[in-house]
């Protein structure tokens, strides 16, 4: 997947997780779709992000004798998540017009814009 | 790689962050570890999992913000050279900090002499009606009706006034101090640290270890957002 596209959705992704049910680190590494990649260099800096701008409160719990830090949602962070979801239709528009255009340039006919290379 | 060899690396690799940050890190990245070997992989395997430390590094340096990221990796070339760029720097910096604390203060000094002004102008015109009365007690003694009006009136539109400014002084006063007041609370807050991160994120969550459990009840439950916020709602209406 496009690594910004990737970007876009890595954050709306982990909000929604944490927003199912409150969970750990590894948790949500296993619970993100992995078409995704989502790896623990990505979600570090990632959940700092959410944390620092309000979406998600950190606390942490004990598990097996040792610390786990636990993250769940804030209403800000839920709300950031509908805010995601209102845009759906947009984004599916703006793929029927990506769509609409590459067939509208129908192979042969008008792609004399550098597709071919002689 | 053991786990102890793959933290200490990383440790060594984020030495230019501030102490607490860097132990944050750590603290993530070895209950990833952990984690893993919980769900039965050995050691080795779980450090394998993961990225390699020089990745985790730069991916934690990329995400502070512009100045504190350039301070962190100059800190991490050489501490000298960073102390050897801001002094050399004083003149710039110098400079341009005195400007402005300058106009700053010249603009807050013209706010208040404004103030200044309309208590000046209330107090003359309240004053001023005692000095109109005794003119309208002169008119009367010479006899002259129509001035001796005037001046009557005169001294009660100067009273009215005046009172009116003074209202307004009083008023401006209060707004102008109210407001320096919570500039400077905005200003210093940057500087203020509430737990020992940088002061760049002490404005923000500062829900870190005391947030969540206390204001949020602390249980496992997923909570959906309407069930949030309506408690909440009604704890805010008392």
């Amino acid at each position: 997947m496009d690594a910004q596209l990737k970007r876009g959705f890595l954050e709306t992704c982990v909000l929604a997780t944490l927003e199912r049910r409150e969970s750990y680190g590894y948790q949500i590494v296993k619970d993100v779709p992995p078409l995704l990649g989502l790896t623990e260099s990505t979600l570090y800096p990632l959940l700092k992000r959410l944390e620092s701008a309000g979406c998600i409160t950190v606390r942490s719990a004990e598990h097996n004798g040792r610390l786990r830090k636990y993250y769940r949602v804030t209403p800000a962070g839920a709300a950031r998540i509908e805010e995601f979801l209102a845009e759906k239709s947009d984004v599916m528009s703006i793929y029927r017009y990506i769509e609409f255009a590459h067939g509208a340039a129908a192979p042969g006919a008008a792609c004399d814009q550098g597709e071919r290379n002689d | 790689m053991t786990k102890a060899e793959y933290l200490s690396r990383l440790e060594s690799l984020l030495s230019c962050l501030p102490e607490s940050q860097r132990a944050e890190s750590l603290a993530f990245y070895e209950e990833m570890i952990l984690d893993r070997m919980e769900e039965g992989l050995s050691e080795e395997e779980a450090v394998s999992t993961l990225d390699a430390p020089g990745v985790v590094a730069e991916a934690i340096l990329d995400d502070l913000p512009a100045v504190p990221r350039v301070v962190a990796k100059t800190r991490r070339k050489s501490r000298v050279l960073l102390w050897v760029l801001v002094i050399l720097g004083f003149p710039v910096w110098g400079a341009l900090l005195a400007a402005l604390a300058i106009t700053v203060l010249s603009f807050y000094a013209t706010v208040w002499i404004f103030v200044a002004v309309v208590w000046g102008l209330a107090v003359l015109l309240v004053l001023g009606c005692p000095l109109f009365l005794l003119f309208a007690v002169c008119g009367l003694i010479v006899g002259n009706a129509p001035y001796t009006l005037v001046e009557f009136g005169a001294a009660l539109v100067a009273l009215g006034l005046g009172l009116l400014l003074v209202r307004l002084a009083f008023e401006l006063t209060r707004g102008v101090a109210l407001l320096s007041a919570a500039v400077v609370r905005r200003a210093v807050s940057p500087f203020v640290k509430r737990r020992d991160s940088d002061a760049d994120r002490g404005g923000h969550g500062g829900s870190h270890h005391d947030g969540g459990a206390e204001a949020r009840g602390g249980d496992h439950r997923p909570i959906p957002p309407e069930e949030f916020t309506r408690p909440l709602e009604a704890v805010a209406r008392g």
